[in-house]
């Protein structure tokens, strides 16, 4: 009888562990109903976009192969292709590369970044406004709720502002998008879908009065107003580096970009870096250290023809002794760190921006083109590479500074003839407030003022994103023959829905044409 | 005659049946059989006498081999009476039963060639191999007790055909990988599902001690693994720990085994020891204004450094290995156990590191309760500590350094292992691994408990019920410190760093089944139902902290919190259940037709929400042809098929819809898949046994595996949000040809020689792609690797890369492409058979030239890694005392990616560049060398040929005669043995690396991707073994 008693329990305790049930939720991540239902989570989601626009706006794995194709950064190493992208090939067959856009291909993820950094920003822009919008999720706080609308609407225009700038083709996307049924639309499309969204959520945002959190930059907080601000210079931005060529650009409504751009930003938006945890300004952490990467010796060049020969001779370019104080001596650093970096401990002359390393940071054997002596130290704040400094992802950078807003309006004003000495004023807020140079002046004219301009494009806006070494070069025939001028849609993409491979650059053409 | 033999079965049937259904007629009368049972005149101890068709009531002989069995009986019933012992080949004798005492003796002799095994794994019951309807390869003590490997199942290599065991890190203590027969997945692992004494594991194989196994079963497709179900396509590796079970009645032995020896490495790869730079009459660097060097006018490595050391020799020193493992062991009565305790120390090649220590202890027991119910119980506990190197520091920096440096210096400041080993033109690669092995801690610590339980109760005489309960547990703690002021190879310093995670895993198996066994005049069959139950827990808790406050506190009270360095917490839990019946029957017809058949359900909750069950099922032939027909020369010829299903389980998370949180905020990741089924195997496995003239034994297999439903994690359109979804979507195909020779070469008075040569060969194709072609690599989360093409139409295993111009068609192809101008008379092969500018050649500017396809492709297949066939010889000599055993692995063919030395040539670390010796005319540039560099891309230039010969074991014993023994203080009636082991003794290959046994780094799937990638290099152990009998 014990034993048929025992035998009972055994078989109780199996039956009991057989009925456990095998529907299991998974408690790491959450999923969309606790992701969108509510909304905290929403507001999260949200201030998010902001990290996700920034990020991939600073990823190195798409932007260090436009800046070293603009000749503007320069590395010996082939992290992030930057290398392979960047000019002659070792063997000599080729001038510049083609967009490698297969799925065999290494080089494939440069075209990958921007494309799925941009559309998950975009995706989970629309997935808030969907929530606030059509599913009508209920906020405690109205203001709470009509901020995370703005900041959706201002990521989302973003987003498809920068799929415009930088791929022939792409998506529209927003809240009421059926995804089972999208097709491509062409650059054009892009470019007057994202205006009009940056353009209403500048709209929203003077509408109600908030601040963001300070988290959702990781250390400052905004206004409504300079979010207002945020959309218009973002709208400019995208109306003045979508053109491809010089015809396109000569087609640019730069009175609305001039318009745009007066109602622009008044001050910098900062994020600030946590060594690439979440809020990571790759793009400044690689280029302001002097041995990842260096500035090329066509920028050297200009910032001190005298001393900074391009191509980079054997032996090196000696310390530069620039009229640019953002140059200045290219001293920079302690006594200590002369050893290590090649470097001259920091004098009066000093730059702000630029240090001069004699130390090579790679056998030259590599190609010299991938040398100079000059390494871009502007967002280094401690000036001595501590680990904590940029160098390894931490500090403030600017995602869109003002000083850009004002030369995209410079710019404006130059082309479609508005006020020049508007333009000058602007232009010398850096060139004379900065760099210590002569002031420019209504009386240049037009086509000395954009000189100008350009030349404070390369120094002001060196290290922030893509947008002007490239964007801006490309349509000016900046760039090397060969060098594409915007991107494909990713194999990626194109495997997923079964479409044709294709590419520009290289020996086929440098872009699409331009759409009706 | 086989008519005879089937009349006399049939009638010893018949009167087996009649004696079971009168029983209960008939009053009860004791028959007592006893007997002896004898080998070549020795007495066989440990052997089983029963009489199968009664089942269970068997005898074991005691030292003397004498063995005693009681039944209660009718008068003048006939049965057969078997005795069987492991090695040794079953006899069955007629005797009569009836009341009183009959005496049966038994004369076993060898089972040189284990033809008369008893297998378990893939059957409905224990099951002679004769009467297998697929392939079950089986290891066992005899085998492994020569030469334990230092990894569990290191013991299979080249013992059962179709079976790569691999080491993915040479490292002491790591885990080997097992891939039986082909690939079953494009992207995930190949292991085997692990089973010891019945416990599902999951958890590291390194916990286990070779010493403590009785012997291994595989099975390798759902051919023959459908009753494992959902996870059994890559095969089942059926462990079985040493119970005490084949002692002989009463006694009692105790074994202890010392093995001590020394490891060392097994080659070494060459530097670079020139230099293009220029120097002065002292040979000293000349260097310009900003310290740097200055490269010759020529740019030609070809200067000699002034100074060179040996850094290898001071990297890899002799390790110390040592093992201590006694065992003790005892049958008495109804009950027989076995317990062992192991303490090894495996100190592997690198020096200041302690290497790999572990302790454990075993415990088995058996009793059997009643005639009807008997119990198998199990634990097992070990603890190991692991003291490794941080293999980027070592092994990567290793291989940039230049040879001018000393690794043993101490700088002036007094820092030992000087770390500011960068200079100048040289890129940060460098680092001393001397310097990072004296201050850095990388240890691994875990604890392993299981636990196990069956029991087995005879409900009636042909029906056997039993459960089964296992429990498994293991805890692994990592720790990582690096203190502050650590130095890089520049004498920066870091502000410190450490790093902890705690995984613990709980998993328990449940079993219930019943299972009969009826003879019926024709045929027997056995019949099971079962129910299994798998539960399994992992957690996860890790901190990692960037930057400490105070040095030499190597815990979190060390920890900076300011914000830039904030702790970095993560945790993770997963709970996997799995819930599982299956039946299988086999109907054994005349002892030569084997028919079976079986059929599984799986439910799981790692499968999607709306495709929890899975179903599963094989069905088998086997005939025994040589029953009926008789072939000169032939003792056996069996003919089998099988044809059955099993599965591959998606991974805890597939299944799931996933945001991330990064900073806070929820950002998508994965796309759900509510329909992710299980990968679905369908393997047919065609194949014969024979064995022939005595001495000879030839099995041979060809499977044909497809596996469809690859369980792929695919990108999704970027505009859903989402990065991936893992999903169905792919077929994979092997077809492998197997085929495995055993002969006992000689047989003599006291001498034994027996070989085994395994032969195999696999050929696997992407069958079907539901997904546009991608990349992989062994490691998901380092895209340098992602080499390896996935292609509908693709061999599995393919490399893809660009390639040098070798052939004048290739100079046509990529000329006619526009990559190269002119015609082919502009342009020469060169003295290393590249074709370069004609106009070039032997000047400074001389390139190789990339080839291009005619549409100005680069990319093309450069490599596959699939061995044209691997080959094993395993042999065992025997004279009187002394025993001789060796294993040999051939690999012919299959392709390497060498990384290690593609990317020291970013460094000119390579011995190509060095030019001395040659003519000057022949002399190559650095410029010329680091183009194949090739901006780190895979190119052919660093495809090479992975074939290689390897000794892998070799054991020399000796059993030192008794009669010396007893005038020893060790005394009479014991055994002594004196051995000599090597492992990895030596290997013959033309690869240039360490070893060509690599498998890239992250652990993926380690024979699909052969890339070698600055992995602790596989080393060569020899050690003298003392093993004293009691």
């Amino acid at each position: 009888m014990r034993t048929l008693r025992r035998l009972g329990v055994c078989v109780a305790t199996l039956v009991v562990t057989a009925c456990n049930t095998l529907d299991i939720t998974n408690p790491n991540a959450p999923d969309s109903s606790r992701a969108l239902a509510n909304p905290a989570a929403l507001e999260a989601i949200a201030g998010g976009t902001l990290r996700t626009f920034f990020n991939t706006y600073n990823g190195l794995e798409a932007v260090g192969p436009l800046t070293t194709q603009a000749q503007s950064h320069t590395s010996s190493f082939n992290n992030y292709n930057m290398n392979f992208y960047s000019s002659v090939d070792g063997d000599g067959t080729r001038n510049s590369r083609a967009w490698q856009n297969d799925p065999a291909a290494a080089a494939r993820t440069s075209i990958e970044h921007f494309w799925e950094g941009y559309y998950s920003t975009a995706s989970s822009a629309a997935d808030v406004l969907r929530a606030i919008r059509g599913s009508g999720v209920e906020f405690d706080d109205p203001v709470a709720g009509k901020r995370a609308e703005a900041i959706a609407e201002l990521m989302l225009g973003a987003s498809l502002g920068q799929i415009a700038i930088n791929y022939d083709k792409g998506y529209l996307i927003d809240e009421s998008t059926d995804l089972n049924n999208l097709q491509y639309v062409d650059r054009a499309a892009l470019r007057d879908a994202a205006l009009a969204k940056l353009q209403s959520a500048a709209t929203l945002a003077s509408a109600t009065a908030f601040t963001t959190p300070a988290a959702w930059t990781n250390g400052n907080a905004y206004s409504n107003t300079r979010i207002a601000e945020l959309a218009n210079t973002l709208a400019a931005m995208t109306l003045a580096y979508w053109p491809r060529t010089d015809a396109e650009n000569a087609a640019v409504d730069w009175a609305q970009v001039a318009t745009l751009a007066a109602a622009g930003l008044s001050g910098d938006v900062v994020f600030v870096g946590d060594g690439c945890d979440a809020f990571c300004p790759e793009m400044q952490a690689w280029t302001n250290d002097v041995f990842g990467i260096r500035v090329h010796t066509r920028v050297a060049n200009i910032l001190d023809p005298a001393t900074q020969a391009t191509p980079y001779p054997d032996g090196g370019n000696p310390q530069p002794a620039s009229a640019d104080r953002r140059l200045g001596d290219g001293s920079f650093g302690t006594v200590d760190m002369e050893g290590d970096y090649g470097t001259v401990a920091t004098t009066a002359s000093a730059g702000t921006d630029f240090a001069w390393s004699a130390y090579e940071a790679f056998n030259p054997t590599r190609g010299q083109y991938h040398q100079s002596s000059i390494g871009h130290i502007r967002y280094d704040e401690s000036g001595t590479q501590s680990v904590n400094s940029i160098y390894s992802g931490y500090g403030p950078v600017p995602l869109v500074p003002k000083i850009q807003n004002d030369l995209i309006r410079a710019e404006a004003l130059a082309r479609s003839g508005g006020d020049l000495g508007m333009a000058a004023t602007l232009i010398n807020n850096t060139r004379v407030g900065r760099g210590g140079l002569s002031a420019a002046a209504a009386g240049d004219g037009a086509a000395l003022l954009l000189q100008r301009i350009d030349y404070e494009n390369e120094i002001e806006l060196l290290s922030l994103g893509a947008s002007t070494f490239y964007n801006r070069r490309r349509s000016a025939a900046g760039l090397l023959v060969g060098t594409p001028r915007e991107m494909p849609v990713p194999a990626k993409e194109l495997g997923v829905k079964n479409e044709v491979l294709y590419t520009w650059g290289g020996s086929g053409p440098a872009n699409s044409t331009t759409p009706p | 005659m086989r008519r005879l033999a089937a009349e006399r079965s049939r009638r010893v049937g018949i009167a087996l049946l009649t004696l079971l259904l009168s029983a209960s007629a008939t009053s009860a009368q004791q028959a007592i059989i006893t007997g002896r049972v004898t080998s070549a005149g020795n007495p066989l101890g440990g052997a089983t006498v029963s009489i199968p068709a009664l089942g269970g009531g068997a005898a074991i002989t005691d030292e003397d081999g004498r063995y005693r069995l009681a039944f209660t009986s009718s008068p003048e019933a006939t049965v057969v009476l078997m005795a069987r012992a492991i090695g040794y080949k079953p006899l069955r004798q007629s005797v009569s039963l009836a009341a009183g005492r009959a005496e049966s003796n038994f004369v076993l002799t060898r089972d040189v060639l284990a033809l008369d095994q008893v297998v378990v794994t893939g059957t409905s019951d224990a099951t002679s191999t004769r009467k297998l309807a697929f392939s079950v390869g089986v290891v066992d003590a005899a085998q492994l007790k020569e030469a334990p490997s230092t990894t569990p199942l290191g013991g299979l290599n080249g013992r059962v055909a179709g079976v790569s065991v691999t080491t993915p890190s040479g490292s002491p203590g790591s885990a080997p990988s097992i891939r039986l027969r082909g690939a079953t997945s494009l992207t995930g692992r190949q292991d085997p599902l692990i089973i010891i004494d019945g416990t599902i594991t999951r958890l590291s194989l390194a916990d286990i001690a070779s010493e403590d196994i009785e012997r291994v079963e595989v099975i390798k497709g759902a051919a023959a693994s459908s009753l494992y179900g959902s996870d059994a396509a890559n095969g089942v590796v059926q462990i079985f720990t040493k119970r005490g079970a084949s002692l002989a009645e009463g006694q009692t032995s105790i074994t202890l085994r010392n093995e001590f020896g020394t490891s060392t490495i097994r080659k070494r790869v060459a530097n670079n020891t020139s230099h293009p730079f220029e120097v002065d009459a002292s040979g000293q660097f000349v260097l310009d204004g900003g310290g740097n060097r200055i490269v010759e006018a020529n740019n030609i490595s070809d200067n000699a450094y002034p100074q060179l050391f040996d850094q290898l020799g001071q990297i890899y020193k002799p390790g110390q290995f040592f093992t201590n493992y006694i065992s003790v062991a005892q049958r008495r009565g109804n009950t027989n156990l076995s317990a062992s305790f192991q303490n090894t120390h495996d100190q592997g090649i690198l020096n200041l590191l302690d290497g790999f220590s572990r302790q454990n202890f075993r415990l088995n027991a058996d009793v059997a309760l009643s005639e009807k119910l008997d119990v198998q119980t199990g634990a097992f506990f070990g603890r190991s500590v692991a003291d490794q190197p941080d293999e980027g520091n070592v092994f990567f920096g290793l291989r940039m350094l230049e040879p001018n440096v000393d690794l043993t210096a101490t700088s002036p400041e007094g820092i030992r292992y000087d770390p500011r080993v960068r200079q100048t033109g040289r890129t940060g690669n460098v680092s001393n691994p001397l310097y990072s092995a004296f201050n850095q801690v990388n240890d691994n610590e875990r604890d392993r408990f299981t636990g196990s339980v069956k029991a087995r109760y005879k409900v009636l005489p042909w029906l056997t019920a039993e459960g089964n309960a296992n429990y498994d547990r293991g805890n692994d703690l990592v720790k990582s410190f690096t203190p502050i002021g650590f130095l890089n190879s520049t004498g920066n310093p870091s502000e410190g760093s450490l790093f902890q995670a705690s995984t613990s895993s709980r998993q328990y198996n449940l079993g219930a089944g019943l299972t009969a066994v009826r003879s019926f005049p024709w045929f027997i069959n056995t019949t099971k139902l079962a129910w299994v139950y798998e539960d399994q827990v992992n957690r996860r808790l890790s901190v990692a902290a960037s930057a400490l406050s105070v040095p030499r506190v190597p815990e979190f009270a060390a920890a900076r919190r300011d914000p830039a360095n904030p702790l970095s917490p993560g945790s993770f839990t997963q709970d996997i259940r799995n819930n599982n019946v299956f039946a299988i029957t086999t109907f054994d017809i005349k002892d030569k037709l084997i028919l079976d058949g079986l059929v599984r359900r799986d439910q799981s909750s790692l499968f999607g929400e709306d495709q929890r069950t899975a179903w599963y099922h094989r069905a088998s032939v086997a005939y025994r042809l040589t029953e009926d027909l008789r072939i000169p020369g032939t003792d056996e010829l069996k003919l089998r098929a099988s044809v059955g299903t099993a599965g591959l389980r998606p991974v805890y998370d597939a299944q799931y819809e996933q945001f991330t949180l990064v900073g806070g905020n929820p950002v998508k990741v994965t796309q759900g898949n509510p329909d992710l089924r299980p990968a679905y195997s369908r393997e047919a496995e065609y194949g014969f046994n024979v064995n022939f003239l005595d001495n000879f034994s030839l099995e041979y297999s060809y499977s044909d595996k497809r596996t469809t439903d690859q369980i792929l994690n695919v990108p999704v359109s970027s505009v859903t949000g989402f990065v991936n979804q893992w999903t169905n979507a792919g077929t994979l195909r092997a077809k492998s040809h197997e085929m495995m020779l055993g002969a006992v070469v000689a047989e003599r008075a006291g001498f034994i020689w027996r070989v085994n040569v395994a032969v195999d060969r696999t050929r696997q194709k992407v069958e079907a792609l539901a997904v546009a072609p991608f990349l992989i690599g062994p490691d998901p989360n380092d895209a340098n690797t992602r080499i390896f093409r996935i292609a509908e139409g693709e061999t599995f295993g393919v490399l893809y890369g660009s390639r040098w111009i070798r052939t004048p068609e290739q100079l046509q192809t990529t000329i006619a492409s526009g990559r190269l101008t002119g015609s082919a008379a502009d342009y020469v092969r060169n003295e290393e058979g590249f074709y370069v500018v004609a106009n070039d050649f032997q000047t400074g500017a001389e390139r190789p030239l990339k080839a291009y396809d005619a549409s100005g492709v680069a990319l093309t297949q450069i490599g596959d890694v699939n061995p044209d066939f691997n080959m094993s010889f395993n042999t065992q000599a025997t004279w009187k005392g002394l025993s001789v055993s060796a294993v040999v692995n051939w690999v012919k063919g299959g392709d390497i990616y060498n990384y290690t030395r593609q990317w020291p040539f970013f460094d000119l670390r390579d011995p190509v560049f060095d030019q001395r010796g040659k003519p000057d005319a022949e002399k190559k540039t650095v410029a010329y060398y680091s183009t194949f560099y090739n901006n780190f891309d895979p190119s052919d230039y660093f495809v090479e040929d992975g074939s290689y010969v390897r000794l892998r074991e070799l054991a020399v014993n000796y059993e030192i005669p008794a009669r010396w023994v007893e005038r020893t203080p060790i005394g009479a009636n014991r055994t002594v043995r004196l051995g000599i082991v090597g492992r990895n003794l030596f290997t013959s290959t033309k690869y240039s690396g360490y070893d060509p046994d690599v498998s890239g780094p992250g652990g993926g799937n380690p024979f699909g991707y052969r890339v070698d990638y600055f992995t602790y290099p596989v080393f060569r152990t020899i050690t003298a073994m003392l093993e004293v009998g009691f």
